[in-house]
């Protein structure tokens, strides 16, 4: 006959008090002795069993009021044994469900806000680079398909855009001047907005990009062509998942009065476009209750390009009086 | 993010025209609307000085059956036309 026995620590002996402490010590033995059978349950050849600790605490409760002690550690039932496994597993079946659906709604919630996050601060990196542009003059290298001239460096085709901001991607408003480039790029069957950032080192570092020109109708010169944008190692990923992202360029008002238009190339050399919009178009259907989604931006750009005078033109406004 | 951009479209409008209003949609379940009126306007009114115009831009979206708004504003410089003068009238 192989009998269970269960020893309990010396230091709960050390323990004296009421019958209430002696029941909870009860139930923890209780308790010990279902562990015991769940592990030596396979071994079980006699329903009565005696604990050690029981007669311990019998010897304990001897001089206490409490005398039901001794014939609650009598011996447990195979029946109750069992019903304390069940309960126990239904609690911490119960228990793990609800830890894990605990933690799977913080992830997804997490998730969601960390892509919220991401999609407003794209949108806000877009607007600032836009807004904070700077026209810098430079003059494009002689020897190459076109006549060394002044242009107001600015990029802007339907899928390219190149120009200077002031506006860095690591250091936000307070950092260097940046040749900033931004490229739509296709990927696994969608679209993305990749943007380069260099530190502008002058002039010439702007001649260099541009390669030559070709005739447009209406456009006295032609329209300048720059060196592609190339996707680097150190490119980032502005905005991905796309369905289309388009640029378009508002010109200025003209001396005509004719009202403004929306070019999808920009095609002057002298200014700046009045404003950028890139539309964009997410891969997913707007489902504004779960999460955020790209949306076009449209900004408008303060910085003017100012045409040095002329000899000629400071000679007539000090006449007039309005140089000194 | 919507509202932003809207206000950027509206703003970049050139000539704005003052006092107009306009209104759109986002999708089925969001949209604005938009005001544009005077703000301060010179002493002397005539075409070419500059008044400021104030842009009330209403965002709207449905949540749980109901209508919510939000109200933004955004003020433009804008040069006086004839065409101010004749809608808006010397003051």
């Amino acid at each position: 006959m192989s009998a269970i026995r269960v020893c309990v620590s010396k230091s709960r002996e050390q323990f004296t008090g009421g019958s209430a402490f002696l029941r909870s010590v009860t139930c923890i033995d209780r308790f010990i002795v279902g562990l015991t059978v769940i592990l030596r349950v396979m071994d079980i050849k006699t329903l009565d069993w005696r604990i050690n600790s029981c007669e311990r605490l019998n010897h304990m409760s001897r001089g206490s009021k409490s005398s039901r002690v001794s014939s609650s550690c009598a011996g447990m039932t195979l029946i109750e044994v069992l019903v304390a496994v069940g309960l126990m597993s239904m609690l911490t079946v119960g228990l793990l469900t609800s830890l894990q659906i605990g933690a799977t709604s913080w992830s997804t919630t997490n998730d969601v806000l960390v892509l919220d996050r991401r999609v407003a601060n794209a949108n806000m990196l877009l607007r600032s680079l836009v807004a904070s542009i700077v026209p810098i003059n430079t003059r494009t290298l002689p020897g190459s398909e076109i006549p060394s001239y002044e242009i107001s460096f600015f990029q802007g085709e339907s899928h390219s855009m190149r120009f200077v901001s002031s506006h860095s991607i690591s250091f936000g408003s307070r950092g260097k001047l940046q040749l900033t480039e931004l490229q739509v790029d296709p990927h696994q069957g969608t679209l993305r907005l990749l943007l380069n950032q260099f530190d502008y080192q002058g002039p010439h570092m702007l001649s260099q990009l541009v390669m030559g020109r070709v005739p447009v109708e209406g456009v006295p010169g032609g329209r300048l062509v720059f060196r592609p944008i190339m996707p680097l190692s150190t490119t980032l990923i502005a905005i991905d998942q796309l369905v289309s992202c388009t640029f378009s360029y508002l010109s200025r008002r003209q001396p005509n009065n004719e009202p403004p238009t929306w070019a999808r190339i920009w095609n002057e050399r002298d200014t700046l476009p009045a404003a950028v919009r890139i539309e964009l178009k997410p891969l997913t259907e707007p489902d504004y209750q779960s999460r955020a989604l790209p949306i076009s931006v449209t900004t408008p750009i303060f910085a003017q390009h100012v045409k040095e005078l002329s000899e000629l033109e400071i000679y007539i406004l000090r006449k007039a009086g309005r140089l000194p | 993010m919507l509202a932003r951009s809207t206000m950027s479209e509206i703003w970049v409008q050139d000539p704005l025209q003052v006092p107009s209003q306009t209104s759109g949609r986002y999708d089925d379940l969001s949209g604005w609307e938009a005001a544009v009126e005077p703000f301060e306007m010179p002493v002397v009114f005539r075409p070419g000085g500059v008044m400021i115009a104030r842009i009330r831009l209403n965002v709207w979206w449905l949540a749980d059956g109901r209508k919510k708004t939000q109200l933004f504003n955004g003020f433009k410089r804008v040069l006086i036309t004839p065409f101010h003068v004749q809608e808006i009238g010397p003051q």
